[in-house]
């Protein structure tokens, strides 16, 4: 056996008791469990929308528009008569897929990142934190708006401008993940015996420092979608007619003041259940993953 | 402390510098050719490039940047074509309506958010408590630009009881005499009290609108960092020697206990400031955030350019005039 191969890490060691607790605890946790319900109902109406929805998300009907809600439209219509409940179910598509992508380009850009920097400490730390600095000292909003803007609207923007504005946060978590889980004696054993740099990293100290990660990937997703509906609503990001929640509540936002509440009403819902789905989750998997969280509660 | 904030102003000048660097890269991703935009797709060749050569876009990057700099440190933030007046200008009408709007907002998440996160606490399980944390949760999932269009559908459109989302006065009222450029000041330092009252009505919504997140978040850290430490030992110590408990509270657990919810205060700064620009569209508030939908709309980039730089420059001086209230409160804390 070589000794890139011997594996010294405590994760490779199974712990069957310990995921045991794992999932007793997030099944007693009653706010994740309702979380992880609503991720589960917008995720499942993304996959099967075109099954399910009563009408095609695109299709105007300029005789039935502006129609409450009714029989034929549970959710009413649009100002083009468009079906606003087969708009939110094709939405779900689009919003968590753009945080999904904008979660993913964050991860996979900040968290080597933050490894490399912590790792190898010196200048090159220095400067790529120094950088990760730069980029928090912008508001994430104004950051996502000025990428977006330089970009031209549309979906790719606006993923990129929210991967973008997530990067240094999950730079900071593993920076600070990879310091000290380096100084352990796992990390020094590797290194005594021979192990390469790439290895410790990526089998050693990144299985380590997953769940925090984790914990802060799934309240990110929540805070993508709310960003990316942002800039729709600004007009940054996703272009009409495509079905995007954000772009959704902009079209019908003159209506409001006649009194057509729907156009804006359920769309909104649709955005905060699916946020509230991931900070429940995210913050039930926090508490179950810090044991000192989960006694001062 | 004078040599404190020095240094730390001194430690901040190379994130300046990043900050600088990053707007100007991105607005040299635009993927539009600035100088086709400001002539017009119609424009002959020459005409274009003469704007090129105007704009110094024909010189080499590192020139450009350094121009640009230049330009900054000179307050010269470009014009924006869609309004014909330089950025600065804009800026400067538009800035007290986003002060306003933006004080307003933290002065209701405060004065709502605190009391709420130490009476939570201090009633621990009650149903208050629970009341707050659901308002917490809910509160920082609602999409701002989704609870302003419900506030103006229920407060005007369903119960008219407030007025039209149009601006910060109506439009047979003058505004105050312009004093601080706050009409809420202005008209009770003049004391033209119809003006007061409109601009009040006016400004209610958009400011709770704004306040909702940071009051959520506020309320719910101060409700965290209170439990913490009203399980100190010194607390226990305080009931011990007889001391009423709302004395207890405010007196020896507030300072404490203030920390924590004051940095992230300073961090919901940049909040606000993003949020500002969703309200303002949202109420037709005439401030900086709306100018700056304008812009975007109009695919103006001068100034959502300077804006992001702006904001990430005052973003960084919020924080660091935070860090200097910490000892303010915590006395142990000081400054070498």
């Amino acid at each position: 056996m070589s000794a890139a191969e011997v594996s010294l890490s405590p994760v490779s060691v199974k712990n069957k008791k310990k995921k045991k607790t794992f999932f007793t605890l997030m099944l007693r946790n009653r706010l994740a469990l309702i979380g992880l319900f609503f991720i589960i109902i917008w995720t499942l109406f993304a996959l099967v929308a075109p099954f399910i929805a009563p009408h095609s998300p695109t299709e105007t009907d300029t005789i039935s528009k502006l129609q409450g809600p009714t029989a034929a439209h549970w959710l009413g219509t649009d100002n083009y008569g468009r079906d606003i409940l087969s708009r939110i179910l094709y939405g779900a598509r689009i919003s968590i897929w753009t945080g999904l992508i904008g979660v993913g380009i964050s991860f996979l850009i900040g968290v080597p990142l933050g490894a490399i920097a912590a790792f190898y400490g010196g200048k090159i730390g220095d400067f790529i934190m120094r950088c990760m600095d730069v980029l928090l000292a912008f508001p994430s909003l104004i950051l996502a708006m000025a990428i977006a803007a330089s970009l031209g609207p549309g979906l790719t923007s606006a993923m990129i401008a929210v991967g973008i504005v997530g990067i240094p946060e999950f730079a900071r978590l593993m920076y600070g993940q990879t310091i000290t889980l380096k100084e352990k004696e796992f990390v020094e054993a590797s290194k005594a015996i021979g192990v390469k740099d790439t290895t410790i990293l990526f089998r050693h100290i990144f299985p380590n420092a997953l769940g925090p990660i984790l914990v802060h990937a799934t309240l990110s997703m929540g805070f993508a979608i709310l960003v990316a509906s942002s800039l729709s609503f600004l007009g940054l990001g996703i272009q009409p007619p495509t079905p995007e929640w954000g772009a959704m509540i902009s079209e019908g936002r003159e209506y409001i003041i006649t009194g057509q509440w729907w156009l804006v009403t359920f769309p909104g819902l649709a955005i905060a259940t699916s946020i509230l789905g991931f900070n429940l989750l995210g913050d039930g998997l926090r508490d179950v993953l810090d044991p000192r969280l989960r006694s001062s509660k | 402390m004078a040599g404190y904030i020095m240094r730390r102003l001194l430690y901040m000048i190379p994130g300046f510098i990043g900050i600088i660097l990053i707007t100007f890269v991105l607005s040299r991703v635009l993927p539009g050719d600035p100088a086709v935009m400001i002539a017009g797709e119609q424009a002959p060749p020459d005409v274009v490039a003469k704007i090129r050569v105007d704009l110094g876009l024909d010189q080499p990057i590192y020139i450009q940047f350094m121009d640009y700099a230049k330009k900054l440190f000179q307050g010269d933030f470009g014009i924006a074509w869609h309004t014909g007046h330089t950025v600065l200008q804009d800026f400067a009408s538009r800035f007290p309506a986003t002060i306003e709007l933006t004080l307003s907002s933290i002065f209701i998440a405060i004065l709502v958010a605190i009391p709420v996160g130490i009476i939570a606490a201090v009633k621990k399980e009650s149903i208050l408590d629970h009341i707050s944390r659901i308002f917490s949760l809910i509160g920082a999932c609602v999409p701002l630009f989704w609870l302003g269009l419900m506030l103006i559908f229920l407060f005007y459109s369903k119960w008219d009881i407030l007025p039209a989302p149009m601006g910060r006065i109506s439009e047979g009222i003058n505004p105050p005499t312009s004093i601080t450029g706050l009409y809420l000041l202005d008209s009770l330092l003049s004391g033209d009290m119809i003006a007061f009252k409109d601009s009040l009505m006016h400004l209610i919504l958009p400011a709770i609108c704004l306040s909702t997140g940071t009051m959520a978040i506020i309320a719910r850290m101060m409700r965290s960092s209170m439990l913490e430490v009203i399980g100190q030992d010194y607390i226990r110590t305080a009931r011990a020697k007889g001391m009423r408990e709302s004395q207890v509270i405010m007196k020896h657990a507030l300072s404490n206990a203030f920390i924590p919810t004051l940095t992230l205060l300073g961090l919901q700064f940049g909040f606000l400031i993003g949020g500002a620009v969703i309200t303002e569209t949202i109420f037709s508030w005439p401030g900086v955030g709306g100018y700056i939908t304008d812009s975007i709309l109009s695919t103006d980039y001068a100034p959502i350019q300077a804006f992001t730089l702006i904001s990430a420059i005052v973003f960084s001086l919020v924080n660091l005039i935070v860090d200097l209230l910490y000892g303010v409160l915590d006395p142990r804390i000081r400054y070498e």
